[in-house]
């Protein structure tokens, strides 16, 4: 129960900050200054990026806690579903067309993603190399933060 | 490296989306090496003092580079989703499964399964699909990569 309720919340947390970020970015409008100084400026200016941050983070440390009662190779599958959610919650709220290629497309990634994590490597992958998702709140974390 | 990514310039949507997705890419992967890398090197948190291992990971190698890239990485996904839309950055960055199992097998020798390079196929096959579609569906004009 505790496992299902955590892969829950990692999956949605980590979309929700996807969300968030993407909401919040292109709000501030296309960015034409890529100097470093240039897209922080323009990421911190943005709230919702900064919550976005907040739900990366929420959703790194229900990652540490699933993998504390189950294995990787059942938690990564179940961040690979994020693949999935975020296009649902892209095309909902905030209503881009989604092409039926990029729905094919996307499905694709997600099985293969299942697919790699769950053949591994000889070693176990670290936690933040298992998902894009894991990386980013490594950095919202704070490590850096990513 | 995101300086040369063209502040000044013509330069179209679809080659700056290329580029900043193959920098996000690129950093992520080597990121998480390192980071990985760096964390193999720490004791379990539960079996040390906290001072102690805050102190040993300060003290890490692998730490500030994987952090670096890392924090590389996050700024080309934000710039990205500044333009394109999340249903296409995302899946695009997948491509960093791909990048991590080539590293495993070529560079630091690893046996890679079939079933993983299976996987590897599925998500080259997905990320195609979704290169091949607008990079954002919401602005008044879509510029097709």
């Amino acid at each position: 129960m505790t496992k299902w309720l955590l892969i829950l919340f990692t999956v949605v947390a980590s979309s929700s900050g996807d969300v968030l970020c993407a909401k919040g970015m292109s709000r501030g409008g296309e960015l034409t200054n890529f100097r470093p100084t240039g897209v922080i400026r323009a990421i911190i200016r943005q709230r919702l990026v900064i919550l976005g941050w907040l739900c990366y983070a929420s959703s790194f440390f229900a990652l540490l806690g699933l993998l504390s009662v189950a294995q990787l190779s059942v938690a990564v599958p179940a961040t690979a579903l994020g693949f999935v959610l975020d296009t649902i919650a892209a095309r909902i709220l905030l209503r881009e067309r989604v092409p039926w290629q990029r729905w094919i497309g996307v499905m694709c990634v997600a099985a293969g993603v299942v697919l790699t994590v769950r053949s591994g490597p000889t070693r176990p992958l670290p936690a933040g190399s298992t998902s894009t998702t894991a990386a980013q709140t490594a950095n919202a974390s704070g490590t850096r933060r990513r | 490296m995101q300086a040369d990514a063209g502040s000044r310039g013509p330069i179209s949507r679809g080659r700056k989306t290329a580029i900043f997705i193959f920098v996000a890419v690129v950093a992520n992967s080597f990121g998480n090496l390192l980071l990985a890398e760096a964390m193999e090197h720490m004791p379990s948190l539960g079996h040390v003092a906290l001072a102690h291992y805050v102190e040993r990971l300060l003290g890490n190698p692998f730490l500030i580079p994987g952090v670096m890239l890392t924090s590389v990485y996050t700024l080309s996904q934000l710039s990205l989703f500044s333009w394109a839309d999340l249903s296409f950055v995302v899946p695009c960055t997948a491509s960093s499964y791909i990048v991590t199992t080539l590293l495993g097998e070529f560079i630091l020798g690893e046996h890679v399964a079939l079933a993983r390079w299976m996987g590897v196929l599925l998500i080259f096959c997905g990320i195609v699909l979704v290169a091949r579609t607008p990079t954002n569906t919401k602005g008044p004009e879509d510029i097709p990569r």
